[in-house]
Protein backbone atom coordinates (compact mmCIF):
# COMPACT_ATOMS: atom_id res chain seq x y z
CA UNK A 1 0.00 0.00 0.00
CA UNK A 2 1.30 3.49 -0.97
CA UNK A 3 0.85 6.29 1.50
CA UNK A 4 1.36 10.12 1.41
CA UNK A 5 1.53 11.91 4.30
CA UNK A 6 1.07 15.54 3.87
CA UNK A 7 3.13 17.26 7.11
CA UNK A 8 1.72 20.54 7.21
CA UNK A 9 3.28 21.92 10.47
CA UNK A 10 4.87 25.66 9.90
CA UNK A 11 8.51 25.78 11.25
CA UNK A 12 8.30 25.32 14.96
CA UNK A 13 5.35 23.61 15.38
CA UNK A 14 6.70 20.51 16.97
CA UNK A 15 3.46 19.36 18.28
CA UNK A 16 2.41 18.88 14.67
CA UNK A 17 5.65 17.89 13.29
CA UNK A 18 5.02 14.71 16.81
CA UNK A 19 2.30 14.23 14.79
CA UNK A 20 2.91 13.64 11.28
CA UNK A 21 5.58 11.12 12.79
CA UNK A 22 3.13 9.17 14.84
CA UNK A 23 0.75 8.95 11.78
CA UNK A 24 3.87 7.77 9.61
CA UNK A 25 5.45 5.42 12.39
CA UNK A 26 1.67 3.74 12.43
CA UNK A 27 1.61 3.20 8.55
CA UNK A 28 4.70 1.82 8.38
CA UNK A 29 3.79 -0.58 11.41
CA UNK A 30 0.88 -1.33 8.79
CA UNK A 31 3.20 -2.59 5.91
CA UNK A 32 2.73 0.69 4.03
CA UNK A 33 5.29 2.68 1.90
CA UNK A 34 5.14 5.90 2.64
CA UNK A 35 6.00 9.29 1.53
CA UNK A 36 6.38 12.18 3.60
CA UNK A 37 5.75 15.68 2.29
CA UNK A 38 7.11 18.11 4.28
CA UNK A 39 5.25 21.35 3.02
CA UNK A 40 6.79 24.28 4.34
CA UNK A 41 9.77 22.75 2.57
CA UNK A 42 8.09 22.81 -0.27
CA UNK A 43 7.46 26.13 -3.04
CA UNK A 44 3.96 25.88 -3.40
CA UNK A 45 1.82 29.11 -4.79
CA UNK A 46 -1.60 29.56 -4.14
CA UNK A 47 -4.03 28.93 -5.96
CA UNK A 48 -4.69 32.12 -9.01
CA UNK A 49 -8.41 30.73 -9.97
CA UNK A 50 -7.89 30.96 -13.13
CA UNK A 51 -9.00 27.04 -14.28
CA UNK A 52 -6.13 26.71 -16.26
CA UNK A 53 -5.96 22.81 -14.96
CA UNK A 54 -9.57 22.48 -16.36
CA UNK A 55 -9.79 24.24 -19.78
CA UNK A 56 -5.98 25.12 -20.58
CA UNK A 57 -3.95 22.32 -19.69
CA UNK A 58 -6.45 19.64 -18.32
CA UNK A 59 -5.25 17.90 -15.43
CA UNK A 60 -2.01 19.57 -14.52
CA UNK A 61 -1.92 23.09 -13.17
CA UNK A 62 -0.59 26.02 -14.93
CA UNK A 63 1.96 26.91 -12.37
CA UNK A 64 5.37 25.22 -12.68
CA UNK A 65 6.26 24.46 -8.99
CA UNK A 66 6.16 21.57 -6.29
CA UNK A 67 2.41 21.52 -6.45
CA UNK A 68 2.55 19.43 -9.39
CA UNK A 69 4.35 16.60 -7.96
CA UNK A 70 2.43 16.36 -4.99
CA UNK A 71 -0.98 15.95 -7.11
CA UNK A 72 1.18 13.32 -9.11
CA UNK A 73 1.74 11.63 -5.85
CA UNK A 74 -1.63 12.04 -4.48
CA UNK A 75 -3.59 10.35 -7.03
CA UNK A 76 -1.54 7.58 -7.91
CA UNK A 77 -1.36 6.86 -3.71
CA UNK A 78 -3.60 4.43 -1.90
CA UNK A 79 -3.84 6.55 1.33
CA UNK A 80 -3.14 10.64 1.04
CA UNK A 81 -3.26 11.73 5.03
CA UNK A 82 -2.92 15.39 5.52
CA UNK A 83 -1.51 16.62 9.45
CA UNK A 84 -2.32 20.13 10.11
CA UNK A 85 -2.75 22.79 12.47
CA UNK A 86 -6.79 23.18 13.40
CA UNK A 87 -7.45 26.45 12.63
CA UNK A 88 -10.89 27.45 13.48
CA UNK A 89 -12.14 24.06 12.36
CA UNK A 90 -10.07 24.15 8.97
CA UNK A 91 -6.68 22.83 7.91
CA UNK A 92 -4.24 25.48 8.56
CA UNK A 93 -3.50 27.94 5.73
CA UNK A 94 -0.06 26.06 4.90
CA UNK A 95 -2.26 22.41 4.20
CA UNK A 96 -4.58 24.33 2.57
CA UNK A 97 -2.45 25.96 -0.15
CA UNK A 98 -1.68 22.44 -1.23
CA UNK A 99 -5.63 21.59 -1.53
CA UNK A 100 -6.59 23.84 -3.03
CA UNK A 101 -3.72 23.27 -5.85
CA UNK A 102 -5.26 19.56 -6.20
CA UNK A 103 -8.67 20.37 -8.03
CA UNK A 104 -6.50 19.48 -11.16
CA UNK A 105 -7.28 16.07 -10.00
CA UNK A 106 -11.28 16.07 -10.67
CA UNK A 107 -13.11 17.37 -14.16
CA UNK A 108 -14.80 20.51 -14.49
CA UNK A 109 -17.77 18.99 -15.39
CA UNK A 110 -20.50 18.39 -12.73
CA UNK A 111 -22.54 15.33 -11.41
CA UNK A 112 -24.98 14.69 -8.71
CA UNK A 113 -24.11 13.10 -5.64
CA UNK A 114 -26.73 12.28 -3.02
CA UNK A 115 -28.61 15.43 -4.46
CA UNK A 116 -25.76 17.68 -4.75
CA UNK A 117 -23.53 19.16 -7.51
CA UNK A 118 -19.95 17.76 -7.59
CA UNK A 119 -17.05 17.87 -9.76
CA UNK A 120 -16.88 14.86 -11.82
CA UNK A 121 -13.71 12.32 -11.38
CA UNK A 122 -11.12 12.23 -13.45
CA UNK A 123 -9.41 9.13 -12.60
CA UNK A 124 -11.08 6.07 -12.66
CA UNK A 125 -9.65 5.95 -8.29
CA UNK A 126 -8.72 7.70 -5.52
CA UNK A 127 -7.27 7.35 -2.19
CA UNK A 128 -8.74 6.68 1.04
CA UNK A 129 -8.49 10.62 2.76
CA UNK A 130 -7.45 10.72 6.85
CA UNK A 131 -6.65 14.21 8.44
CA UNK A 132 -5.34 14.38 11.77
CA UNK A 133 -5.36 17.96 13.13
CA UNK A 134 -3.86 19.30 16.29
CA UNK A 135 -5.54 22.02 18.38
CA UNK A 136 -3.94 24.22 21.70
CA UNK A 137 -6.47 23.20 23.43
CA UNK A 138 -9.84 21.23 23.20
CA UNK A 139 -13.09 22.46 21.09
CA UNK A 140 -15.75 20.25 20.70
CA UNK A 141 -17.15 22.72 17.50
CA UNK A 142 -13.75 23.03 15.97
CA UNK A 143 -13.60 19.13 15.96
CA UNK A 144 -16.78 18.58 15.09
CA UNK A 145 -16.24 21.31 12.48
CA UNK A 146 -12.86 20.24 11.16
CA UNK A 147 -14.73 16.29 10.59
CA UNK A 148 -17.47 18.14 8.36
CA UNK A 149 -14.88 19.76 6.19
CA UNK A 150 -12.77 16.51 5.75
CA UNK A 151 -15.92 14.53 4.77
CA UNK A 152 -16.80 17.16 2.14
CA UNK A 153 -13.60 17.15 1.02
CA UNK A 154 -14.00 13.91 0.16
CA UNK A 155 -17.20 14.35 -1.52
CA UNK A 156 -15.92 16.96 -3.69
CA UNK A 157 -12.37 14.64 -4.05
CA UNK A 158 -13.94 11.58 -4.96
CA UNK A 159 -11.82 9.55 -1.89
CA UNK A 160 -12.70 5.97 -1.34
CA UNK A 161 -13.37 6.76 2.31
CA UNK A 162 -12.01 9.36 4.64
CA UNK A 163 -11.64 10.08 8.64
CA UNK A 164 -10.49 12.69 10.58
CA UNK A 165 -9.19 12.96 13.88
CA UNK A 166 -8.08 15.78 15.97
CA UNK A 167 -5.81 15.81 19.15
CA UNK A 168 -5.33 18.64 21.62
CA UNK A 169 -3.40 19.90 24.54
CA UNK A 170 -0.82 16.90 25.70
CA UNK A 171 -3.14 14.49 24.33
CA UNK A 172 -0.76 10.72 22.88
CA UNK A 173 -0.84 11.64 19.28
CA UNK A 174 0.32 8.07 18.46
CA UNK A 175 -2.89 7.15 19.86
CA UNK A 176 -5.08 9.60 17.36
CA UNK A 177 -3.31 8.05 14.61
CA UNK A 178 -4.14 4.45 15.60
CA UNK A 179 -7.55 5.63 15.80
CA UNK A 180 -7.83 7.55 12.41
CA UNK A 181 -5.94 4.32 10.31
CA UNK A 182 -8.50 1.71 12.42
CA UNK A 183 -11.17 4.45 11.37
CA UNK A 184 -10.52 3.65 7.49
CA UNK A 185 -10.33 0.01 7.95
CA UNK A 186 -6.44 -0.08 8.21
CA UNK A 187 -6.07 -2.67 11.56
CA UNK A 188 -2.30 -4.14 12.33
CA UNK A 189 -2.11 -7.36 11.64
CA UNK A 190 -2.00 -9.30 15.42
CA UNK A 191 0.14 -12.73 14.79
CA UNK A 192 -0.16 -15.93 17.25
CA UNK B 1 -10.13 50.79 17.60
CA UNK B 2 -11.39 54.02 15.74
CA UNK B 3 -13.48 56.41 18.08
CA UNK B 4 -17.37 55.46 18.99
CA UNK B 5 -18.72 58.38 16.04
CA UNK B 6 -16.03 57.07 13.15
CA UNK B 7 -17.68 54.22 10.86
CA UNK B 8 -15.08 52.99 9.10
CA UNK B 9 -15.37 49.80 7.11
CA UNK B 10 -12.48 47.50 5.67
CA UNK B 11 -13.42 44.78 3.06
CA UNK B 12 -10.90 41.98 2.39
CA UNK B 13 -11.19 40.33 -1.14
CA UNK B 14 -10.04 36.98 -0.68
CA UNK B 15 -11.01 36.39 -4.54
CA UNK B 16 -6.95 36.29 -6.37
CA UNK B 17 -8.61 37.57 -9.56
CA UNK B 18 -6.42 40.77 -9.89
CA UNK B 19 -10.01 42.52 -11.09
CA UNK B 20 -13.42 41.84 -11.97
CA UNK B 21 -13.86 39.32 -9.29
CA UNK B 22 -16.70 38.01 -8.02
CA UNK B 23 -15.60 38.78 -4.50
CA UNK B 24 -14.68 41.73 -5.29
CA UNK B 25 -17.92 42.17 -7.47
CA UNK B 26 -19.91 41.56 -3.94
CA UNK B 27 -17.88 43.77 -1.99
CA UNK B 28 -18.15 46.67 -4.08
CA UNK B 29 -22.38 46.43 -4.34
CA UNK B 30 -22.20 46.13 -0.27
CA UNK B 31 -19.72 49.21 0.31
CA UNK B 32 -21.00 51.63 -1.97
CA UNK B 33 -23.85 51.43 -0.20
CA UNK B 34 -22.29 51.61 2.72
CA UNK B 35 -20.60 55.22 1.76
CA UNK B 36 -24.03 56.32 0.73
CA UNK B 37 -24.85 55.67 4.40
CA UNK B 38 -21.72 57.90 5.28
CA UNK B 39 -18.82 55.22 6.29
CA UNK B 40 -15.97 55.33 5.13
CA UNK B 41 -14.49 52.55 3.31
CA UNK B 42 -11.39 50.42 1.86
CA UNK B 43 -10.94 47.33 0.18
CA UNK B 44 -7.73 45.62 0.32
CA UNK B 45 -7.02 41.89 -1.83
CA UNK B 46 -5.44 39.13 0.49
CA UNK B 47 -3.67 37.14 -1.98
CA UNK B 48 -0.32 39.16 -2.26
CA UNK B 49 -0.06 39.29 1.07
CA UNK B 50 0.28 35.35 1.04
CA UNK B 51 4.26 34.98 0.39
CA UNK B 52 4.90 38.92 1.97
CA UNK B 53 5.10 39.61 5.34
CA UNK B 54 5.40 43.11 5.14
CA UNK B 55 2.20 43.54 3.12
CA UNK B 56 0.01 41.24 5.71
CA UNK B 57 1.25 43.33 8.64
CA UNK B 58 -0.02 46.40 6.25
CA UNK B 59 -3.25 44.10 5.78
CA UNK B 60 -3.06 44.03 9.78
CA UNK B 61 -2.39 47.18 10.52
CA UNK B 62 -5.70 48.25 8.42
CA UNK B 63 -7.72 46.48 11.07
CA UNK B 64 -6.56 47.99 13.92
CA UNK B 65 -8.67 51.15 11.89
CA UNK B 66 -11.83 49.14 11.15
CA UNK B 67 -14.92 49.34 12.93
CA UNK B 68 -16.50 46.67 10.73
CA UNK B 69 -14.47 44.25 8.76
CA UNK B 70 -15.74 42.59 5.61
CA UNK B 71 -14.45 38.86 4.53
CA UNK B 72 -15.55 38.44 0.45
CA UNK B 73 -14.17 35.10 -1.01
CA UNK B 74 -15.11 32.38 -2.93
CA UNK B 75 -15.28 28.66 -1.90
CA UNK B 76 -11.95 26.75 -2.48
CA UNK B 77 -12.04 23.00 -1.70
CA UNK B 78 -14.86 23.26 0.25
CA UNK B 79 -13.22 26.26 2.39
CA UNK B 80 -11.53 29.38 2.59
CA UNK B 81 -8.70 29.86 -0.15
CA UNK B 82 -5.24 29.48 1.66
CA UNK B 83 -4.42 33.08 1.47
CA UNK B 84 -7.72 34.01 3.28
CA UNK B 85 -6.72 31.57 5.75
CA UNK B 86 -3.72 33.05 6.34
CA UNK B 87 -5.09 36.18 7.02
CA UNK B 88 -7.15 35.20 9.51
CA UNK B 89 -3.72 33.39 11.46
CA UNK B 90 -1.63 36.43 11.24
CA UNK B 91 -4.58 38.29 12.93
CA UNK B 92 -5.21 35.91 15.54
CA UNK B 93 -1.19 35.89 15.90
CA UNK B 94 -0.64 39.66 15.91
CA UNK B 95 -3.70 39.90 18.92
CA UNK B 96 -1.46 37.19 20.81
CA UNK B 97 1.61 38.86 20.73
CA UNK B 98 0.54 42.10 21.07
CA UNK B 99 1.51 44.00 17.89
CA UNK B 100 -2.36 44.67 17.18
CA UNK B 101 -4.11 46.06 19.98
CA UNK B 102 -6.95 43.93 21.81
CA UNK B 103 -8.99 46.75 21.36
CA UNK B 104 -8.68 46.65 18.00
CA UNK B 105 -12.40 44.41 17.43
CA UNK B 106 -14.18 45.39 14.63
CA UNK B 107 -17.35 43.77 13.66
CA UNK B 108 -17.01 40.39 11.20
CA UNK B 109 -19.16 39.64 7.84
CA UNK B 110 -18.73 37.45 5.53
CA UNK B 111 -19.78 37.96 1.97
CA UNK B 112 -19.22 34.14 0.04
CA UNK B 113 -19.63 32.12 -3.02
CA UNK B 114 -19.28 29.20 -4.71
CA UNK B 115 -19.64 27.81 -8.15
CA UNK B 116 -22.11 25.26 -7.51
CA UNK B 117 -26.13 26.22 -7.43
CA UNK B 118 -26.04 25.20 -3.67
CA UNK B 119 -24.75 27.82 -1.05
CA UNK B 120 -24.54 24.38 1.58
CA UNK B 121 -20.85 24.33 -0.23
CA UNK B 122 -20.02 27.72 1.64
CA UNK B 123 -21.61 26.31 4.92
CA UNK B 124 -18.45 25.02 6.22
CA UNK B 125 -16.46 28.36 4.94
CA UNK B 126 -18.52 30.66 7.18
CA UNK B 127 -18.99 28.21 10.32
CA UNK B 128 -14.80 28.91 10.77
CA UNK B 129 -14.92 32.72 10.02
CA UNK B 130 -17.73 32.58 12.89
CA UNK B 131 -15.89 30.35 15.08
CA UNK B 132 -12.40 32.59 13.77
CA UNK B 133 -14.78 35.61 15.32
CA UNK B 134 -15.40 33.66 18.48
CA UNK B 135 -11.75 33.03 19.36
CA UNK B 136 -10.60 36.06 18.92
CA UNK B 137 -13.23 37.72 20.93
CA UNK B 138 -15.17 39.86 17.96
CA UNK B 139 -18.87 40.23 17.16
CA UNK B 140 -20.02 37.81 14.61
CA UNK B 141 -22.36 39.74 11.97
CA UNK B 142 -23.13 37.54 9.66
CA UNK B 143 -23.01 36.11 6.28
CA UNK B 144 -24.51 36.13 3.20
CA UNK B 145 -23.50 33.15 0.92
CA UNK B 146 -24.69 32.04 -2.31
CA UNK B 147 -24.11 29.85 -5.64
CA UNK B 148 -22.97 30.36 -9.04
CA UNK B 149 -20.71 32.82 -7.80
CA UNK B 150 -19.37 33.57 -11.39
CA UNK B 151 -22.79 35.34 -12.26
CA UNK B 152 -21.86 38.36 -10.78
CA UNK B 153 -18.53 38.56 -11.41
CA UNK B 154 -17.86 42.74 -12.88
CA UNK B 155 -21.52 43.43 -12.88
CA UNK B 156 -23.78 44.80 -10.68
CA UNK B 157 -25.98 43.36 -8.43
CA UNK B 158 -28.85 44.73 -9.93
CA UNK B 159 -27.96 43.31 -13.25
CA UNK B 160 -26.83 40.07 -12.14
CA UNK B 161 -29.05 36.84 -11.12
CA UNK B 162 -28.66 38.64 -7.22
CA UNK B 163 -31.31 41.20 -8.47
CA UNK B 164 -34.06 38.78 -7.64
CA UNK B 165 -33.44 38.95 -3.60
CA UNK B 166 -31.86 43.00 -3.96
CA UNK B 167 -34.80 44.05 -0.79
CA UNK B 168 -33.21 40.94 1.35
CA UNK B 169 -29.68 42.14 0.07
CA UNK B 170 -30.65 45.83 0.97
CA UNK B 171 -31.74 44.50 4.44
CA UNK B 172 -28.61 43.24 5.22
CA UNK B 173 -26.82 46.50 4.17
CA UNK B 174 -29.00 48.31 6.15
CA UNK B 175 -28.21 46.43 9.34
CA UNK B 176 -24.44 46.49 8.72
CA UNK B 177 -24.93 49.88 8.77
CA UNK B 178 -26.58 50.27 11.66
CA UNK B 179 -24.43 48.12 13.64
CA UNK B 180 -26.59 44.75 13.69
CA UNK B 181 -25.96 41.50 12.30
CA UNK B 182 -27.01 40.55 9.18
CA UNK B 183 -30.68 39.26 9.24
CA UNK B 184 -31.89 35.67 8.84
CA UNK B 185 -34.00 36.55 6.20
CA UNK B 186 -31.45 38.01 4.11
CA UNK B 187 -28.94 35.19 4.54
CA UNK B 188 -31.70 32.86 3.91
CA UNK B 189 -32.98 34.31 0.52
CA UNK B 190 -29.09 34.25 -0.72
CA UNK B 191 -29.01 30.77 0.24
CA UNK B 192 -32.03 29.85 -2.71
CA UNK B 193 -30.44 28.31 -5.66
CA UNK B 194 -30.97 30.44 -9.05
CA UNK B 195 -31.40 27.01 -11.07
CA UNK B 196 -32.42 23.94 -9.83
CA UNK B 197 -29.29 21.73 -9.32
CA UNK B 198 -30.46 18.64 -11.73
CA UNK B 199 -30.13 21.67 -14.43
CA UNK B 200 -26.73 22.50 -13.04
CA UNK B 201 -24.57 19.76 -15.01
CA UNK B 202 -25.89 20.21 -18.40
CA UNK B 203 -24.91 23.62 -17.71
CA UNK B 204 -21.89 23.66 -16.75
CA UNK B 205 -20.34 21.43 -19.30
CA UNK B 206 -21.34 23.75 -21.70
CA UNK B 207 -19.86 26.56 -20.43
CA UNK B 208 -16.28 24.65 -19.38
CA UNK B 209 -16.05 23.42 -23.03
CA UNK B 210 -16.67 27.19 -24.44
CA UNK B 211 -13.79 28.46 -22.24
CA UNK B 212 -11.27 25.11 -23.42
CA UNK B 213 -12.50 26.78 -27.03
CA UNK B 214 -11.60 30.23 -26.40
CA UNK B 215 -8.39 29.18 -24.73
CA UNK B 216 -7.50 27.27 -27.87
CA UNK B 217 -6.93 24.07 -25.50
CA UNK B 218 -6.07 21.13 -27.74
CA UNK B 219 -6.22 18.22 -25.47
CA UNK B 220 -9.03 16.26 -24.41
CA UNK B 221 -10.55 17.98 -20.87
CA UNK B 222 -10.83 14.60 -19.35
CA UNK B 223 -6.86 13.84 -19.68
CA UNK B 224 -5.29 12.19 -16.93
CA UNK B 225 -1.99 13.44 -17.13
CA UNK B 226 -0.80 11.41 -13.85
CA UNK B 227 0.03 7.44 -13.77
CA UNK B 228 -2.16 5.39 -11.28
Amino acid sequence: MKAVVLDAASRGDTRTQEAADALVAALELRGAEVERVVVRDLDIRPCTGCFGCWTRTPGQCVIADDARAVAAQVVASDLYAVVSPVAFGSFGSLAKSVQDRLICLVLPHFTMIDGEVHHRRRYERYPAMVALGTMPAPSAEQSALFARLVERQSVNMHNSTYAAQTVSGSEPTALAAERLLDAVGLRTEVTA
Amino acid sequence: MSDAASRRALFFIGSPKPKGSASASFAEAVGSRLEAEGWETRAERIAPAFSDDNRMLDLIAAIGRADLVVLSFPIYVDSLPAPVLRLLEAWRDALADGSLHPDAAPRLAVLSQCGFPEAKHCGVAVEVCRLFAEEIGIEWAGALAFGMGGSIEGRAIEQSPLGRVLPEFEAAVAALAEGRSIPAESTAAFARPVVPAWGYPMLGGLMWKRQARKRRCAEPLTLRRYAQ
